[in-house]
């Protein structure tokens, strides 16, 4: 019994021993699986807690008035995103919040690009987001190649960016010299004009703007009948309205992405008494709208987006009303929301942060939005969307697309503005 | 190129050059008195084209009337600027002073464009006042009546310069001043006193060209120094020193520009060095210049 119960004591100690042992081996091994196991992947490889993305937008400077609410865009975009619990990225096995950094360029390149150095050495950031124009793209470009971070372009498609191959960079946008494209398909079908002066802001994206257009225009029967490209710090404008008033064209194109330029150009148009049947500030965001007044009626311009029931027009629709503005207020809002739609996608396609596997995903881009649009790139990393002709009407910009409800909708500017 | 057209062109080319002019005569003043170039002088434009646009946007209040209201406050401006920061330099060597006051005005210019920079974060740089008046439509040939009423007060301030230097005390001071410092000085003229005056009215000129400026076209902090070379372009041109000359070279400015800014739109901003360059091989002392 002694014995017995010496054995059942040793037996018990022995238990005890080994139940301490067993306990403390469960508990490494549970410690090790909770570790190791389904987090112990991410542990092994450096897991983020975060998607580090990194960008500037114009707060000031000329370009301010076309993007300045889209710092609200994109933090709400994030916000969203985060409110959805993240994106979930495989390689982690989990999902990840969105943190953006962002900093205002001030519409300069070289603080453009001071800024995306900062984002790569000193925030770190897992991907770039694009500042607003190729002007600015041309110099925050840079950053990419040095640091081997991708690069989601935004509003910036020129052909100088696309001249010398990088790895790191696709645009959403199709090449400048496509961008009116749409337009001019709207005047074929629309009739009733027969003659273009087009006048540009001598810059990078707007060449390539001017140049595609002229182009499409006369492939498409139109005449030209004046083409030229004006400084950009250009104050008077006569000389230029008078040198167009005497071809007397039936439509006039602006193509400016800096709307003083344009409010500037159109203001002195107007005072020269230049009144042609239809007026095209073709990057014309509600700054230019406010600043024409009542002579902005009938104005017709290009936005990324169109009228529809889309899933996808429902979230963009409501994403710019939490950022504090209308959809149609801003042209570029489209690119910015397409840009989200390609960086969430990719991500997903990626499931990581590593900068090579984001890379190779976002070169793959396939997908539909909006309902009809399907967002691919090229070999050179071009990208596919083209703005839609819009109108100005009470004030706000209504859609002239698809083209056969946008003939029904479209007036010429009859009234001397 | 029609008739019509050339008229058009020419009248629009005065129109661009009076408001030329009503700024270079303020640079040419401060220069003709006290020998600074003064490179602030775009910038006191810039600032009082910004002072008009914010109180106009702010309270809505005329901007003709604001230009009136704001541009004698720059006279004081002026007053202290040659008071704090070019009077210190008075005991010093006329080369070194010269040198010193020169850059002096290209630092407070550049403090005074990085402020107005500052000041402007998160909105646009360019600001303008959305005023329209209804043209005057004769026939073909179109009168920007904006430009026309700017262009009207332009000649207003001119015709009290002119009555101001001619016919009052300090005028004439200003003008001997301006012909031999040392004779005012031995004729009774606070000589010191004349070069802060003349900071002052010539601040006051560039104040109602800012004025005007941002109702007819805008302003925007980096625009000031583009602008005082045009105007030293201007002065030189139209041979230093003389008031006449500077209302001659703002005109064949504006002229140059709206010609040549009608067949090739680059060039025409371009046109102002251009011209001074072949006036200068022609007449080295400019068009009126002795």
């Amino acid at each position: 019994m002694t014995h017995e119960h010496d054995h059942n004591c040793k037996d018990d100690h022995s238990f005890a021993i080994l139940s301490r042992r067993k306990l403390l081996q469960t508990t490494a091994l549970g410690a090790g699986w909770m570790l190791l196991g389904r987090n112990g992947e991410a542990l092994a490889q450096g897991a983020p807690s975060e998607i580090r993305i990194g960008g500037t937008i114009s707060q000031s400077g000329t370009f301010q008035a076309i993007v300045g609410p889209f710092h609200k865009l994109m933090t709400t975009w994030a916000d969203r995103v985060n409110a959805k619990g993240g994106i979930f990225l495989k390689q982690y096995n989990k999902s990840l919040p969105i943190k953006m950094f962002l900093y205002d360029d001030k519409s300069e390149p070289a603080t453009a690009l001071s800024f995306y150095e900062r984002l790569a050495t000193v925030d770190k950031v897992d991907l770039f987001i694009g500042p607003f124009s190729s002007f600015l793209h041309n110099a925050a470009l840079q950053a990419s190649v040095t640091h081997k971070v991708p690069f989601f372009m935004t509003e910036g498609n020129d052909a100088v960016l696309f001249e010398k191959p990088n790895p790191w960079r696709v645009s959403g946008l199709s090449r400048a010299v496509q961008e009116m494209d749409k337009l001019v398909d709207f005047y074929a079908e629309r009739k009733g004009v027969k003659t273009f002066a087009i006048l540009g802001r001598d810059n990078l994206h707007e060449q390539g703007a001017v140049q595609g257009v002229a182009a499409a225009l006369k492939k498409r029967g139109f005449e030209v009948v004046y083409q030229d490209l004006a400084p950009k710090d250009i104050k008077d404008f006569s000389s230029i309205v008078l040198a167009i008033k005497a071809k007397n064209p039936d439509v006039l194109i602006a193509e400016s992405i800096a709307p003083p330029w344009t409010i500037q150009f159109l203001k002195q148009a107007r005072e020269l008494g230049l009144n042609p049947k239809d007026v095209v500030p073709s990057h014309g965001p509600v700054p230019v709208i406010k600043g024409m007044g009542d002579a902005a009626e009938n104005l017709v311009s290009l936005l990324y987006s169109f009228d529809g029931d889309s899933a996808d027009h429902k979230d963009f629709n409501e994403l710019c009303k939490e950022a504090g503005f209308e959809a149609w207020a801003f042209s570029e809002a489209g690119i910015r929301y397409r840009t989200f739609k390609r960086i969430e996608d990719t991500l997903k396609r990626a499931g990581s942060v590593d900068k090579e596997a984001v890379r190779k995903a976002m070169w793959e881009t396939n997908i539909k939005i909006f309902g009809s649009e399907t967002m691919k790139h090229d070999s050179e990393g071009y990208g596919t969307d083209i703005p839609y002709p819009v109108q100005v009407k009470s004030g706000k910009y209504v859609s002239l697309w698809p083209i056969s409800r946008g003939v029904g909708i479209h007036k010429f500017k009859d009234h001397k503005w | 190129m029609s008739a019509t057209l050339l008229l058009q062109l020419t009248i629009n080319g005065i129109l661009l050059g009076g408001v030329y002019a009503l700024a270079a005569f303020g640079l040419s003043l401060i220069f003709g008195v006290s020998g600074v170039l003064n490179l602030a002088h775009g910038e006191l434009l810039m600032l009082a084209g910004f002072i008009v646009f914010v109180i106009h946007d702010r309270l809505g209040v005329n901007p003709f009337l604001l230009a009136v209201l704001v541009a004698p406050l720059f006279f004081l401006v002026g007053y202290a600027f040659e008071q704090l920061l070019i009077r210190p330099l008075a005991n010093r060597k006329e080369h070194v002073r010269l040198a010193s006051a020169t850059l002096v005005t290209l630092g407070a210019a550049l403090v005074i464009e990085d402020l107005a920079a500052f000041a402007s974060l998160g909105t646009e740089f360019e600001k303008s006042v959305g005023y329209f008046i209804p043209t005057i439509q004769l026939g073909w040939m179109v009168l920007p009546s904006l430009k026309l009423v700017v262009f009207g007060l332009v000649l207003v301030l001119i015709a009290i310069l002119v009555i101001f230097f001619k016919y009052t005390y300090a005028g004439l001071a200003v003008r001997a001043v301006t012909q031999s410092p040392r004779g005012a000085l031995l004729s009774g003229v606070n000589t010191k006193h004349i070069n802060a005056f003349a900071f002052g009215i010539g601040s006051f000129l560039a104040a109602a060209a800012g004025g005007l400026e941002v109702i007819h076209s805008y302003v925007s902090p980096l625009i000031g120094l583009p602008l005082t070379l045009k105007y030293l372009c201007i002065i030189v041109m139209g041979g230093l020193g003389s008031f006449v000359g500077v209302a001659l070279g703002g005109i064949v400015i504006g002229l140059g520009e709206a010609f040549v800014g009608y067949f090739n739109p680059a060039w025409g901003q371009t046109v102002a060095y251009l011209l001074l360059v072949l006036v200068l091989l022609t007449r080295p002392k400019g068009l009126l210049g002795r």
